[in-house]
């Protein structure tokens, strides 16, 4: 699916898609198809 | 997880511009938390902006990856796109359960949003909708070309470009034809096609585009099933941020569709 947001409504966008991914569980459903997940995010940030 | 932010939030040094104008830099990640961390060390290190506008703006982004409650947050799900008309099954099903769940984490959904320019920008001929892309294409490639330090092939304008590509065996022609360049080609600013699209740019922009359409019925976001190269466009011309999310994967049973250009497997059981 794809959101569209106003300019400089970022934080919207990760909000909707944070709750997604949290209540869905889609990476779950698709882990075979992806690579073990790496927390890039904690390494950046 | 894909992610083009809000237009000036990525800095776009080094960028080969297919526009000056609508190229943004963006985010591809595992994860919704992933892409928000790594904005924010980008907004973090950007020489843009305010310090307090950009301190804010990553306060923004990690509390918005902090909890799923989406209270007071309104969702608006545009209905008559032409884009939509063919969407797979599987994906409208998928649609509703995402609806269904946000719903459910305290969003309102608000159904059958009008996106009041979509359809006038449909209904152009392909001339008209490419014209301003086309002409910026054309322009930015000049430019980068002219730029270059090193240049063994000799390759200085759009023109030479297009006639490198015909020849050179690696570059795969005609199977992979250079007709979105000779389109650039033909384009000149004095065109009456480009003045006409130029003056409408900032209708599709704001009020008959996103900008509007979340006004209009307050807003925060539109949610779409599928691609829809009208609302990108829009985006794009507005500078507007767009997300792309999985909703899982094609179930058992579905019908194998091949791309008939690349041979590549597009929907199949399994498929994300």
């Amino acid at each position: 699916m794809f959101a569209f947001g106003g300019v400089g409504g970022d934080a919207n966008m990760f909000r909707v898609g944070y709750a997604y991914e949290q209540v869905a569980k889609v990476r779950e459903s698709l882990h075979m198809y992806l690579v073990p997940e790496t927390e890039i995010g904690d390494a950046v940030g | 997880v894909g992610f083009k932010p809000s237009r000036g939030l990525s800095p776009c040094e080094g960028l080969i511009f297919t526009s000056g104008k609508l190229d943004t830099v963006g985010l591809l990640t595992r994860t919704v938390t992933d892409a928000s961390k790594i904005l924010q060390e980008i907004i973090h290190q950007s020489i843009d902006g305010s310090h307090y506008k950009r301190y804010s703006l990553r306060q923004a982004l990690s509390i918005s990856c902090s909890s799923p409650y989406l209270g007071g947050l309104r969702i608006g799900i545009p209905s008559s796109l032409a884009d939509l008309e063919n969407v797979h099954p599987a994906k409208t099903s998928a649609f509703r359960n995402v609806l269904y769940l946000l719903e459910a984490v305290g969003a309102d959904i608000v159904l059958a949003v009008d996106v009041s320019g979509a359809e006038e920008f449909d209904n152009l001929p392909l001339a008209f909708r490419n014209i301003l892309l086309d002409t910026d294409m054309k322009m930015a490639i000049n430019k980068y070309l002219s730029k270059l330090r090193t240049n063994p092939q000799n390759i200085n304008t759009l023109q030479d470009l297009i006639a490198f590509t015909k020849v050179h065996p690696k570059e795969g022609y005609p199977g992979r034809n250079v007709a979105v360049l000779e389109r650039a080609l033909s384009t000149d600013p004095s065109d009456e096609v480009y003045k006409t699209m130029l003056a409408k740019e900032a209708w599709f922009a704001g009020e008959g585009g996103i900008e509007g359409t979340l006004r209009r019925h307050k807003l925060s976001i539109l949610l779409i099933p599928a691609l829809s190269p009208t609302l990108n466009c829009f985006a794009a011309k507005a500078g507007s941020p767009c997300m792309s999310l999985p909703m899982g994967k094609y179930p058992a049973g579905t019908d194998v569709q091949i791309d008939p250009r690349s041979g590549l497997v597009e929907v199949a059981p399994g498929i994300p």
